[in-house]
């Protein structure tokens, strides 16, 4: 069995490197580039089970993407990829559902194990 | 409580008991202590943890009684008490209430300048530990992202010029007129590096090349925020981007980095200049502007705290919301 993960990150870097990390155990991924992207994505896809989701973006950023889909009701575990640190933000977002926060520079081993705990393979 | 911490600004120790506390403060010296003051002999308890060496400059917290009968919050303040807060409270009072001293850094910053009591005086980011460090931070972020070690040097590496390929990221301190931005610049080394360890692609692209060189520059701006944030500054990021060639008029630093075996350099560049701010209408607001005050409801309440960078998304709903004949302040777009 495998579980589809949603990566929302301007950066083509990012993007790379958290698909990478995730498709080694066995994810499917799938990329966007900002919450605008991302809403336009996940309302094609029924089966989403984790996003992972930076918080400076252009268009719309983490925070806002997170407001939409609490909003929405998503029920969708998200976990937020970022350089930012500040308890604000990090409220914020655990106030909007975040189960989670990284602060990048992040180590693939992590969020695999993050991925696993929120989204486990086999299930 | 220390669920209320998040553990990525602040390492929390949590001990059942005096004796732990005094053994924990006595390995580090620690910047805040939250204890339980009990209603009685609470200032005694608070004189034994502050009379600890390591524990006389921290900034000290007690929790008591919701009625504190017997409880004298005066000598619980007189024995070196900052502050207190009543049981129950929630965490987000608790880290609000951790919080203060940050803001009592600045306070107390501002009073060491020579126009004491001066708030309108300029800071001084050149002061900080986290500008005077930058390089090592963003060798150790660097490090931790790619697991190469980078050696750290003072000034511009000479052979790099202005065609190398760089990327920048703009910060700003809109509530101090301030603007700042973190350059990288990369040799024919240093772009390998990024090929072959970043991207894991030897013949990567332009395009690829220099969205990795922005998110580096990302990394370091977001290194320089958290040791900023530290030493109780808050600046907002900007959207990185590929621009570094136009250097500001103002203060800037240098350093080099280079790779392990002298494989490749980066270059990298802090800048600083004063950037007024503009007074607008709420119509007119757009994405990259960084909010310079907070915007508060009629009954006080916080709708939007001051330093957001507005996204179009966030931009449009604030004018949508606040109208055009609501005029604030605000960083131009970087």
């Amino acid at each position: 069995m495998t579980a589809r993960v949603m990566v929302i990150d301007d950066s083509m870097l990012v993007r790379r490197q958290v698909s990478a990390a995730l498709k080694t155990p066995g994810y499917l991924v799938t990329e966007a580039i900002d919450g605008v992207d991302a809403l336009e994505k996940l309302a094609g896809l029924s089966d989403m089970k984790l996003i992972v989701c930076d918080v400076n973006m252009p268009r719309m950023n983490g925070i806002e993407l997170l407001e939409r889909l609490s909003a929405q009701g998503s029920l969708v575990p998200v976990v937020m990829l970022t350089t930012e640190g500040q308890p604000e933000l990090i409220q914020r977002a655990r106030s909007l559902g975040a189960k989670g926060w990284i602060v990048k520079p992040f180590k693939p081993e992590f969020l695999v194990a993050t991925a696993a705990k929120l989204a486990p393979l086999g299930t | 409580m220390v669920r209320a911490l998040p553990a990525e600004i602040y390492g929390v120790e949590a001990v059942a008991d005096e004796t732990a506390a005094l053994a924990a403060i006595a390995r580090e010296a620690p910047q805040v202590v939250v204890f339980n003051a009990p209603p009685k002999g609470g200032q005694d308890l608070a004189r034994r943890l502050r009379g600890s060496e390591n524990a006389a400059e921290a900034y000290c917290l007690a929790v008591v009684d919701a009625t504190p009968a017997g409880q004298d919050i005066t000598s619980l303040i007189s024995a070196g008490v900052h502050d207190f807060m009543r049981r129950p409270f929630t965490d987000a009072e608790l880290l609000e209430r951790v919080k203060a001293p940050e803001r009592l850094l600045r306070w107390s910053r501002s009073l060491s300048k020579p126009r004491a009591f001066d708030f309108s005086a300029a800071l001084d980011v050149t002061s900080l530990r986290a500008w005077r460090n930058l390089g090592a931070l963003v060798a150790e972020n660097l490090g931790a992202m790619s697991a190469h070690a980078f050696r750290v040097t003072p000034g511009w590496p000479a052979h790099l010029g202005p065609d190398d390929v760089s990327a920048s990221i703009p910060m700003s301190l809109a509530g101090d007129q301030l603007e700042l931005r973190i350059s990288l610049v990369a040799d024919a080394g240093g772009l390998t590096f990024v090929r072959e360890t970043l991207l894991s692609d030897p013949a990567a692209h332009d395009d690829a090349l220099r969205d990795a060189l922005r998110e580096l520059a990302n990394t370091a701006g977001g290194a320089l925020k958290r040791a900023a944030l530290a030493e109780g500054i808050t600046l907002t990021t900007g959207i990185p981007r590929d621009d570094s060639a136009n250097r500001f008029p103002g203060a800037h630093r240098c350093w080099g980095l280079e790779l392990e075996g002298g494989a490749g350099w980066l270059a990298l560049v802090g800048e600083i200049r004063g950037r007024g701010n503009e007074r607008i209408s709420a119509a007119k607001l757009t994405e990259g502007m960084v909010l310079a005050h907070d915007i508060r409801s009629e009954g006080g309440v916080l709708i939007v705290p001051a330093g957001l960078r507005l996204t179009a998304t966030s931009a449009s709903r604030l004018s949508a919301m606040l109208g055009p004949r609501y005029f604030l302040e605000v960083a131009p777009a970087a």
